[in-house]
Order: structure tokens, then C-alpha cells, then sequence
């Protein structure tokens, strides 16, 4: 019946059946006596007994109906009398134009829409009686599609003023959602009032003595006082449940918000009507007790419960609403209470601390700290811990760190989401292989060569392919030999609390089952679900919860102009707290395999074995291990079943830095190339909700140390072993494997997780380590490709690049230290032959290309981690790797390896020594240029006929119906049974593949 | 014109919908157009309402409606509309759920057999209604009787659209002390959670809402000589043996039930 009722109600077809229904009641309340009305609507909602007398006692609570239901239904019936009144739009004759202006209107309130959804949430005849393109061009502004995103329409600032909360048609959470979107408008826009009112907006009532020109009058009489009085006076126990006086016939007291809320705005649109007769009515007693409505609401307003605070504006509204409508000799006890109030009021706010929040932040510092203290004890080197941690912590910090945050709201019950009630996004975790690492082939190369010097321009190339407008056909589609497997998570943005997820995911098994012959959209046994939302397949809850550990922020220490600390100096503070907190330089080591990556984070690992402090998963942690282990289950299998696909070599399972977080940065910065940035870098064109996965994946990172470590295992060695990672024979005399076989991004990752203050250190540090990477493995990978004796084909002429210059400069002079690099590494012979391949532009042009995407995902991780850059100062205009040097403090890369002098020159040494000694691995590079799918010709008829006798390579037959896949070019048999295997075609097993 | 495209339209509908789909039993011998005999309610456990073959005449109606000219003919002639209304009362009191009573089973869910049915019934009741949004006053009037004429019949048990071992015909009864001590209302007795007849398939109700908006759009209506409340009780219902007042209350019953019963079960 609930179902039936919700399609009834709130399906496409309620412009047929429920509002012409809501109608009749409207003609119903113009045409009866209001109290009759009132009254036969009460007792049809089964609420006669709420309505009468006895309020106290709590029998009016009595009865089969439980008590949540019941109130369910009184806020539903005060909202109904609201709707009445306030959505007049038939009855005064509103054209088809206008109604659907006006839903327009209430839906672009609560979020931006693309065209084609909002075509989905309007009624029937708003879209089948002409376009509401005028409607939208008037009420809304567009914001232009780009590569990436859809355009979406979102609501005029100046068309918030005729949004209602009230809206008749909102939901809920929807009705929850405008409020709230109104309420902050409100702050916005006057800053000085804190508490804005909402009050209601005007009502569009017919003048007399047209028809229904009587719709509002029962706001003028006692009728509508009573029904406020009723429903005001349940609502006083919010505070204090235990004193619910209907606890003898229910478990617990309903909420009553909803009622409550519903009746303050009753109140307001009666004020609205007729001031004074809402005043005078409001003075009188009834049921023969000494109690008017204006006592209720005044004994409420005095209250201190924090279930009322949101409810206070309001309230004060309409208590001075009342005394000043009353006549002086009604008013004269009313009036002084309301003075004595205030003065009480300015008495408290003088006595009250200056800031009451500076006095709880001030208080939690000091528990913070005698937390941190006690923490020392344990060690054997508290103190001087103590002594490095405890000047550095910054005072703000500590207090973001500690404030209870709220993350959103859960889209199933609506109540917030925080670490008091842990949850996460809605996220989809599925294997990828869209990464693409370079190809050896001449063609490829030059590809690289040409691509755009600034990758956060517009650099969009129409460019078709099969040899008909010159391109050469090898790069038509990129070689599916060359992908790189990894974790990708995309988020729709939704939270929910990780118990309702397993409620409702309960729910989606319960349904397969009962639904068994059903094509369900969602594969269960994959752990999958349908966010309840949007719709979007999901299989993981992301936490969006912070780690329990004390964390320093990223600028907690910074050198006297403001810039983060040098590279030379932070080395000495790491330095000096490693010595001063590590008791023994082996425990650097400890949890960390030969090649520096931390076990924890192996995908093949689950948080609970091994776990140093099994009791770490009970208590506050409790849900975020629950949401850890979701999505542990589903990466170890994906780990474990690709092990054939994956070239890492050094590791057999998949590490989640590099192969989920990493993989994920890589590809949002990816799918941002070529397109316009709006601001500064690339970072600032991720939209919210990209940005918002990065930060709950560099959490859950945090988190899984917390469950594995517990909260009380001292982090110092892990924070040193970054920098010892990068420093070889800085703590050990026999060197681990070779840092230049690690990707750099995952160190930066591992840094955002473990040490955020030292973040921008280690992009330096992984910045040249990128570049000593691509020196490597450009003089194997150049070799392939350019010791052949056909050159390269002809390619139509190159699009303008204007920072092409400039991009050359970056790394103009570079061809001696790129030979010194190459002489030390002892592996490619003679330096001079390798370099002799290329030209000097070739050169730089390549080593500009190949490093500039760890700048881009760099500046991502930190701007999604921080939003700001290292360096706040506008950067120079020019090529986007000038600019991104700028904003990361990264300094020039020729002026420090051409300097022997420098912090970096020694290190980047002794990276190359050590990797030829030990391993020689040669780093794989990845394709820097813009994406592109299959190119296909410009014209659909060659295609046809270059196809129409063409055999299938797999069995050798024409098939009947041709495909080309257009992510590498492979042909292939759509749809027969020819290459098929089992119930997959060849479409289906190609993807696998 | 007269009502032959769309009264043959109704029949083959009406056929349909009354499991006489078979074209040698389609003639309105074997159709209980005016439902006089009690097995003429449609029943959505037949075959059917399993299908959605015959939704697209309620569209062909539908679009036949939207014209002026055929708007005009409508208004003028009683017949379409009661051919209309004889093709759409069989569809009103639907009750595709079956409460299971002294089980944990309150409702089984087979709304989906009406569902699309209701779609497609309401949208062609607004558009029956639109008819009379321009036009003279007493076509409208005609209409509103013949409209309420039936529901009232519906109510009463007068016909057999509402079975009876679900409806049953409404009583009073008087509501004590509601919003004040000695308040007296007297009001229809029915309790939703218990009941075994909750509907959303009033279709007379939706043409008569729509017509009521038709009626707003009159000029006359407007001018301040005429009172909606005395016309609606003293005119309009003014014909019904019941005690004033309560044809008002059973008008606004079934829009209160549809308004409470989604958040009662």
C-alpha cells in the first residue's frame, strides 16, 4: 500500500490523480465550515484523540496505531493545511507556464540539473505543452558543458525568493534540503543575523469575490489557534524524552520535529493572514486549564534543550508577532516578560566568555595535550619527542582536528554523518586498464613529441583515422598490450551511514531473492548496490571519516617568508626527529618490504591479520573497519586475480598507494587534459565530488594504519622512513632496492597519509625522482623506438602551441646532465649514441612531456588534500610546467642538477648508483599525450566498405555483424556465435582480455 | 459528428477491459455498458489488465479530446460525456490489493496490474474535463450533475461499481470535543487503517475536479453575485436526499482517505 501510495502521490501522474484530488479538498475547505473541514480531516488521519483534552496524561497516545506512525501523520496533516493555503495555483487560474516556472523553480533550489533531468522530475504537461527552454533561459543560468561533464542548469540567485520549503510536491528530505539551502542563503547574505527566520512567502489567495477567494479564512478564526495549540503543546517533551507522557503505550517518543516545524509555520502564515486575531486567539485558555497557546510557546522558548535551538528565531518571531498585536491591556505582562528576557539575555552575553568556542577549543587542546603527554610515557624517548611534536602542533589545527565534524547527510535516514555515526560515499570499485604506458613504436614517440606544452589549455584535435586525412594508421588506437591495471573508484557523491548500508544492502539480497527470474541492475554476490539516489551502481562505502591520529597540518612549520621549508632543512628536521624519536634506526624498516612499501596497505593483505592492536576495531572504530574490510574484499580478489596482467615484478599483489589512490589521481588528471582550466592548475577544474573521493581515499589509507597499528603506536619511524626511502645509506649500510623502482606518486601518496606537514618536501623529492625515471627509461625506450632504419611517417601539420617555447626552455640546456645520468647508470653503453638519436628540442621536448603529468597529479593530491598550493603567490604566465613549478616551490631542474652544490645533485646520485647495483630495472614511462578512442574515418561509407569483406581474425569467417573496438582497433564479431564462449561474444570477452 | 468514433472507441476499450475481447463477443449485447448487472466491475485479475495492448485507447480518446471543434461537440451533446463516463465508472473503487487479515500479510502488492491503467484512466478523466474549461455555464452544470450523479450512486451502493463486501454505504457519526471542549462535529465514520476498502481509483472525482476548475473559469462565476458555497449546497447537491452537509463530506472522503493512507499503512 506504501508503495502504491508513493506512486500515487509522487509518480508522473500525480498531476492526474492526487492533485485533483488535493483540489476537491480545496474546494472542500472554501465551501464548509472550517471546523467541520478541520475536523473530518482529523479524524480521517485518526488523530481526534491528539485533538482533545488530556495532553498530559498521554492516553491520547493510546491505541493500535504506534506512536512514530501517529506522529508521522499529525505532521503530515499540519503540512496538508499548510499546502491548502500556500499552493493556490489552481485555484487562482495559473497558466500551464506559470506552473511549471514555478516547479522549475523548486527543483534547480536544491542542486544543478542537467536538461534532461529536470525534463525527468516535471509533471507530464509541463513538458508536453511546449518547451521550458524560455521558462529555464529565464529562471536559471547554464553552466556550458565541458569533455568531462555535462551542462547543467542551476537556479538565479534572485529566484530563491520564491522558493517555499512547503513546496507541496517536495519530499521530505527534499523539503529538509531547501530549508536548509535557504537558510544559508539567509547568513550569506546578511552575516550579522546568525538565526535567521524563514518566514512564509506571501499568499496568492483570489481577490473577492472571485471564486475560492475564501481559501485562507480559517486562518483568521480560533480554528486554526487550536489545531497550533494541540500540536505545539506534544512537542514540549522534545527535550526530555523520559518525560514523553505517552511512554506507557510506546517504546520511545516519536520524533516530533516535523510536527513541530509544521506548526510554527502555521503559526506564521495565520500571523500573516490576520496578526491580531492569531494574538488574541493565541492568549486564549483551553480545556479549562490555565493554559494558552502563548504559554506553550513562551514556556518553549524558554528551554535550553538543544532540540529546540533551531526552532528559536522563529519562535521569537512569532512571540513578538503576538505582542505586538495585542492590546495594551493584554499585552502589559506579556511585554515585560519579553524585556525582562532580553535584559536576562544581555546580562548572560556579558557574563559569557568572549568566545565560547575559542574556551572549548581551549579546553579540548588541553585534553589533547595531557592525551599526547600520556602517549609519550610509553615511549622511551617521550620526552624528546614531546619536545619536537609539542612546539610544532598548531593551535588551529588542533582544533579543526578535534571539532566534530559533519560530513553531509545520509541519503537513506537523513541524519548527519560524522565520527559520532561513522559513514562514506557511495563509490564503485572495479580493476582498469585505461592507464597507458608508452609503446615501442616510432609513431608513438613522435606522438609524445607532439603533445600540447600545456595540457590545461584548450587542446582538443579532431583527427580521423584509417589513412584518410594523414595520420599515420599505426596511432588510430593506442596498443591494448601497453595498459597499466589498476583500482579505479568513481563516487557519486552520496553518503550513508555504514549501518544503514548494511541495512540496505540487506535489503537489495532480500529482493534478489525474492525476485529470482528478475534481471537485477546490481550483482549481489559482487557486493554491488543501486545508490538509492542517483541510481549509480555502487559496491563500496569510502569512509569519509579521519584517521584518530594526531596529524600536524601542512604548513605547521614553514620558514620565516611563509614558503615551506627548504628541502635541506626539512631533511634536518626529519633528521633530528628520527634520532630523537626512533630509539633503533632498524624499526624504520619495520612493516616495510625491500622495496619501502608499507605492508598494510598490500591489497592482499586484510586489516585484521596481523594486526599489532586487535582491539583497535571495537569502539569508535568499530563501523570504519566494517567499511575498510567492504572494501578490502573486494580489493584482494582483484589483486589476486590479475596477477598475469600486472608488470610490477618486484611485488605480486596490488599496493594500494600506487594501484588505487595513485591509479585514481592518474586518471582524474587524465581526463583533464586538453581541456580549460578555470583557475590557476588543473586541480581547480576537478569537480567537488572528485575531489572529495581523493580526500576519503588518502583517509581510508589513514585509517587502515589506524586499524592496523591501533591509535597508540608511535608513527615517527613511519614519518622517517619516508624520507629514508628517498635518501639511500641514509639509515642503513646495505641499500634496499631501488627507490627508482617505486612510483614516485605512491611516495607522495604514502606521505599524504603518514605525514601531511611534509607533503611538499616529498614532491620535490619524487619530482626529480620522476625525472631520473624518465631519463632512464627514455634512453631504452628512445633506443626502440628510433634505431630503426624507416623514419617517421608524414603527419599533418601540428596545431599552434604557444607556450611550445617557452615548454623547450624548461629543459633547453639538459643534454649534459641527461649524459652524465646515463654515464653513471653504466647500462646503456655510450651516452653519446643514445643522445645522438635525437635533437636537442626532441630531447627536452620529451623530458617536458613525460614529467609534467607527476606535476599535474602532485598539484591535484595536494590541492584536493589542502585546497591551496604550497605557494600561494600568482605564478608566472606562461607554460603550464613553469606554473606548476611555481605553485609546488619545486626548484628549476637544470639550475639543481647542473649544480653539484645542491640538496638534490647527491641524492639523485647516489638513485642512480643504487639502481645500478642493484636490479637495473628499467622504469616504464607513461604516454603523455591527450587520450583519444579508436580513430575512425571522417566519413561513415568508408568504413562500410572497408569493412564489408573483411574475415574476423579469431574464426577466420565475415561477420554478419562487423565491430571495431574503439579503445585499441581490434575487430571483431558483434553478436555471433562464432567466437563466442558460453553465454559472452566477442565484444564481451574482448573487454576482459 | 456525434459519439460514434469515440463511443466505438469506448466499446472496443470497455470490451477489453471486461475480458469480451474476443471479436465475436464484441457488440454491446456482451458488454454491460450501462453496468447494471452486478459482474460488471472491472476485475484486474483477469488477463487483461496483464497487458498493456489496449492502453493506447485511452490515448485515442485522449487525442480526439484536445480539439476545439470536437470540445465543442462534447459540451453540447450529454451522450459523449455519459458514453465517457460509462466507460470510465467501471474503473473507479479498483482494489487490486487483498488484505490478509489475522496474518502478518496486510496488503499483497499487485498494484502493478492497475497502475498503468490508472495512468492512462486519470490522464484521459483531466482531459474529458478540460472540455469544459471555455464554454457557457449550463453545459458545465449539466456535466457537473451527471458527474456527481454518479459518484453519489457509487457511494450509496446505489450501482455496483463498489463491491460491497469491501464498501460499505457511509454512516455518520459525531466527533466529541476536537479542538475544544463542547465542539460537536458530525462527520463520516471511517477508519483507513482498518479498512478494507482503500482505492485510488476515483475517476468521477477527477472530471468533476477538473469540470469545478472549468466552472472557475466562467466569467458569472466571478462577479460576486454568485456564492460557490449555496450553489454547491444548494444547487448542485440540493437534489440528494441526505442531510445537508453531507454530500460535501462524501465528496472530500475519498481525496482525504488518498491523502492519509500513504502514511497509515
Amino acid at each position: 500500500m506504501r508503495t502504491l501510495a508513493q506512486y500515487y502521490t509522487d509518480g508522473p501522474m500525480h498531476e492526474y490523480t492526487i492533485d485533483q484530488e488535493f483540489f476537491l479538498l480545496q474546494v472542500g475547505l472554501c465551501s464548509m465550515e472550517p471546523l467541520l473541514f478541520i475536523t473530518a480531516a482529523i479524524d480521517r488521519y485518526e488523530l481526534a484523540d491528539l485533538f482533545r483534552g488530556a495532553i498530559d496524561a498521554g492516553t491520547c497516545w493510546e491505541g493500535d496505531m504506534d506512536s512514530t506512525v501517529r506522529a508521522g501523520l499529525l505532521a503530515d496533516f499540519l503540512r496538508l493545511l499548510i499546502a491548502l493555503v500556500s499552493d493556490t495555483d489552481t485555484i487562482t487560474g495559473k497558466t500551464q507556464s506559470e506552473i511549471t516556472r514555478k516547479y522549475i523553480i523548486h527543483i534547480l533550489a536544491l542542486n544543478s540539473y542537467k536538461y534532461s533531468s529536470i525534463l525527468k522530475r516535471l509533471p507530464d504537461r509541463c513538458t508536453s505543452r511546449g518547451s521550458i527552454e524560455t521558462i529555464l533561459e529565464e529562471v536559471a543560468d547554464f553552466k556550458q558543458p565541458t569533455q568531462t561533464t555535462e551542462g547543467t542548469y542551476s537556479l538565479k540567485s534572485e529566484k530563491f525568493d520564491e522558493v517555499d520549503p512547503f513546496f507541496h510536491h517536495y519530499l521530505s528530505n527534499e523539503r529538509d534540503e531547501a530549508r536548509k539551502i535557504l537558510l544559508s542563503r539567509a547568513i550569506k547574505f546578511d552575516p550579522s543575523n546568525k538565526k535567521p527566520v524563514l518566514l512564509p512567502r506571501t499568499l496568492n489567495v483570489p481577490q473577492a469575490p472571485r471564486m475560492f477567494h475564501n481559501i485562507a479564512d480559517f486562518l483568521r478564526q480560533d480554528v486554526v489557534v487550536a489545531v497550533c495549540h494541540y500540536a505545539i503543546s506534544h512537542c514540549i517533551n522534545m527535550g526530555e524524552p523520559r518525560k514523553f507522557p505517552g511512554l506507557e503505550f510506546a517504546v520511545a517518543m516519536p520524533q516530533l520535529e516535523g510536527v513541530f516545524e509544521a506548526a510554527l509555520h502555521l503559526c506564521m502564515l495565520a500571523i500573516q493572514v490576520d496578526a491580531r486575531a492569531f494574538a488574541i486567539a493565541s492568549q486564549r485558555k483551553r480545556d479549562n486549564t490555565e493554559t494558552s497557546m502563548f504559554h506553550i510557546i513562551w514556556y518553549i522558548h524558554t528551554l535550553k534543550f538543544e532540540v529546540f535551538q533551531p526552532f528559536m528565531p522563529t519562535l521569537n518571531y512569532i512571540i513578538n508577532s503576538i505582542i505586538d498585536n495585542l492590546p495594551e491591556e493584554h499585552a502589559t505582562s506579556a511585554r515585560e516578560a519579553v524585556e525582562r528576557k532580553r535584559e536576562a539575555d544581555e546580562a548572560a552575553a556579558a557574563q559569557a566568555p568572549e568566545n565560547p568556542t575559542k574556551a572549548k577549543a581551549a579546553a579540548r587542546r588541553k585534553a589533547l595535550m595531557a592525551s599526547l603527554t600520556q602517549q609519550q610515557a610509553q615511549f622511551k624517548s617521550g620526552q624528546a619527542f614531546r619536545d619536537i611534536v609539542g612546539d610544532e602542533i598548531d593551535d588551529s589545527f588542533i582544533e579543526d582536528e578535534f571539532k566534530v565534524e559533519i560530513h553531509g547527510t545520509c541519503i537513506n535516514c537523513q541524519d548527519e554523518v560524522s565520527a559520532e555515526r561513522p559513514g562514506g560515499m557511495l563509490a564503485m570499485l572495479q580493476p582498469s586498464r585505461i592507464l597507458r604506458e608508452v609503446a615501442n613504436d616510432r609513431e608513438w614517440l613522435m606522438e609524445s613529441v607532439r603533445a600540447p606544452s600545456s595540457l590545461d589549455r584548450k587542446a582538443q584535435l579532431y583527427r580521423y583515422g584509417w589513412g584518410t586525412t594523414g595520420e599515420p594508421s599505426v596511432t588510430d588506437g593506442y596498443p591494448s598490450s601497453q595498459l597499466r591495471l589498476g583500482i579505479h573508484i568513481n563516487a557519486c557523491g552520496h553518503l550513508m551511514h555504514e549501518t544503514c548500508l548494511a541495512h540496505f544492502f540487506e535489503m537489495t539480497q532480500a529482493r534478489h531473492h525474492a525476485q529470482l527470474q528478475r534481471h537485477q541492475p546490481e550483482n549481489a554476490a559482487r557486493q554491488e548496490y543501486i545508490c538509492p539516489l542517483c541510481k549509480s551502481l555502487s559496491n563500496v562505502l569510502i569512509p569519509v571519516d579521519k584517521t584518530i591520529t594526531p596529524l600536524r597540518g601542512p604548513l605547521s612549520k614553514s620558514a620565516p617568508d611563509g614558503r615551506p621549508l627548504s628541502l635541506l632543512n626539512r631533511i634536518r628536521q626529519i633528521s633530528n626527529e628520527g634520532l630523537m624519536g626512533v630509539s633503533d634506526s632498524q624499526r624504520i624498516w619495520d612493516h616495510k618490504i625491500e622495496s619501502g612499501e608499507i605492508v598494510p596497505w598490500f591489497a592482499d593483505r586484510l586489516p585484521f591479520e596481523d594486526s599489532l592492536d586487535p582491539s583497535a576495531r571495537e569502539g569508535s572504530l568499530k563501523s570504519v573497519s566494517q567499511m575498510v574490510d567492504r572494501l578490502r574484499s573486494l580489493t584482494k580478489p582483484t589483486s589476486e586475480q590479475s596477477v598475469r596482467l600486472r608488470k610490477r615484478g618486484q611485488t605480486t599483489a596490488m599496493y594500494l598507494p600506487d594501484d588505487m589512490v595513485g591509479y585514481v589521481v592518474a586518471m582524474s588528471e587524465i581526463a583533464q587534459r586538453g581541456i580549460e582550466s578555470k583557475g590557476t592548475t588543473v586541480a581547480e577544474n576537478l569537480n567537488e565530488t572528485t575531489t572529495r573521493t581523493i580526500q576519503a581515499l588518502v583517509s581510508t589509507l589513514q585509517l587502515e594504519l589506524d586499524l592496523f597499528f591501533g591509535p597508540s603506536y608511535d608513527r615517527t619511524s613511519l614519518r622517517v622512513g619516508i624520507f629514508a626511502r628517498f635518501l639511500p645509506d641514509w639509515y642503513r649500510a646495505t641499500v634496499p632496492a631501488p627507490v627508482l623502482s617505486r612510483d614516485p606518486m605512491g611516495l607522495v601518496v604514502e606521505a599524504a597519509a603518514l605525514a601531511p606537514d611534509v607533503i611538499q618536501s616529498v614532491i620535490v623529492l619524487g619530482y626529480y625522482l620522476e625525472l631520473s625515471r624518465t631519463i632512464l627509461g627514455m634512453a631504452t625506450w628512445t633506443r626502440r623506438c628510433l634505431q630503426t632504419r624507416s623514419g617517421s611517417a608524414s603527419r599533418p601539420p601540428k596545431p599552434d602551441d604557444p607556450d611550445l617555447e617557452q615548454a623547450l626552455g624548461v629543459f633547453g640546456s639538459f643534454r649534459g646532465v641527461v649524459a652524465d645520468q646515463i654515464r653513471a647508470a653504466g647500462a646503456f653503453g655510450d651516452a653519446e649514441t643514445f643522445l645522438g638519436l635525437m635533437s636537442d628540442d626532441t630531447l627536452s621536448k620529451l623530458l617536458y612531456s613525460h614529467t609534467l603529468p607527476f606535476l599535474r597529479r602532485a598539484t591535484i593530491l595536494y590541492y584536493s588534500l589542502h585546497g591551496a598550493y604550497p605557494i600561494t603567490s600568482e605564478p608566472p604566465p606562461g607554460c603550464e610546467y613553469r606554473r606548476l613549478l611555481h605553485v609546488l616551490d619545486i626548484p628549476d631542474p637544470f639550475a639543481t642538477l647542473s649544480n653539484t652544490s645542491s640538496t638534490i645533485y647527491p641524492i639523485a646520485q647516489k638513485w642512480i648508483n643504487q639502481w645500478s647495483t642493484r636490479g637495473r630495472t628499467t622504469p616504464s614511462l607513461e604516454y603523455p599525450g591527450i587520450y583519444e578512442l579508436y580513430r575512425l574515418p571522417r566519413e561513415h561509407q568508408i568504413i562500410t566498405r572497408l569493412v564489408a569483406r573483411r574475415r574476423c581474425d579469431k574464426c577466420g569467417l565475415e561477420p554478419s555483424v562487423p565491430a571495431v573496438c574503439l579503445f585499441c582497433g581490434k575487430f571483431l564479431c558483434l553478436g555471433g556465435d562464432c567466437c563466442a564462449e558460453g553465454e559472452q561474444g566477442e565484444c564481451n570477452l574482448h573487454m576482459r582480455e | 459528428m456525434d459519439a460514434g468514433a469515440i463511443g466505438l472507441l469506448c466499446t472496443i476499450a470497455q470490451a477489453w477491459y471486461s475480458n469480451c475481447y474476443d471479436a465475436a463477443k464484441m457488440n454491446q449485447n456482451h458488454i454491460d455498458i450501462d453496468g447494471l448487472k452486478s459482474d460488471s466491475k472491472y476485475n484486474p485479475d483477469l488477463p487483461p489488465y496483464k497487458s498493456k495492448k489496449a492502453l493506447q485507447l485511452f490515448s485515442w480518446i485522449g487525442m480526439l479530446l484536445v480539439h476545439d471543434q470536437v470540445k465543442s461537440v462534447v459540451r453540447s451533446q450529454p451522450k459523449i460525456l455519459n458514453r465517457l463516463l460509462q466507460f470510465l465508472n467501471p474503473f473507479v473503487g479498483l482494489q487490486p490489493q487483498k488484505r490478509e487479515r489475522n496474518t502478518h500479510v496486510e496488503f499483497e502488492p499487485d498494484f502493478h496490474k492497475t497502475y498503468l491503467v490508472m495512468a492512462e484512466a486519470a490522464k484521459l478523466c483531466r482531459t474529458i474535463g478540460e472540455c469544459y474549461a471555455v464554454g457557457q455555464g449550463n453545459d458545465t452544470m449539466r456535466a457537473l450533475r451527471m458527474v456527481k450523479d454518479r459518484i453519489f450512486n457509487d457511494i450509496m451502493q446505489d450501482t455496483w461499481t463498489l463491491p460491497m463486501e469491501n464498501f460499505s454505504v457511509p454512516s455518520q457519526h459525531t466527533v466529541h470535543n476536537v479542538l475544544g471542549n463542547g465542539n460537536e462535529c458530525t462527520v463520516l465514520r471511517f477508519i483507513v487503517s482498518k479498512s478494507l476498502s482503500t482505492s485510488f481509483h476515483f475517476y468521477m472525482h477527477f472530471i468533476f475536479a477538473e469540470l469545478l476548475k472549468g466552472l472557475a473559469n466562467i466569467p458569472d462565476m466571478n462577479n460576486g453575485t454568485f456564492d460557490f458555497s449555496t450553489f454547491l449546497n444548494s444547487h448542485l447537491f440540493a437534489s440528494d436526499h441526505l442531510r445537508p452537509g453531507m454530500p460535501l463530506l462524501c465528496l472530500i472522503e475519498d481525496p482525504l482517505q488518498s491523502e492519509s493512507a500513504g502514511t497509515q499503512n
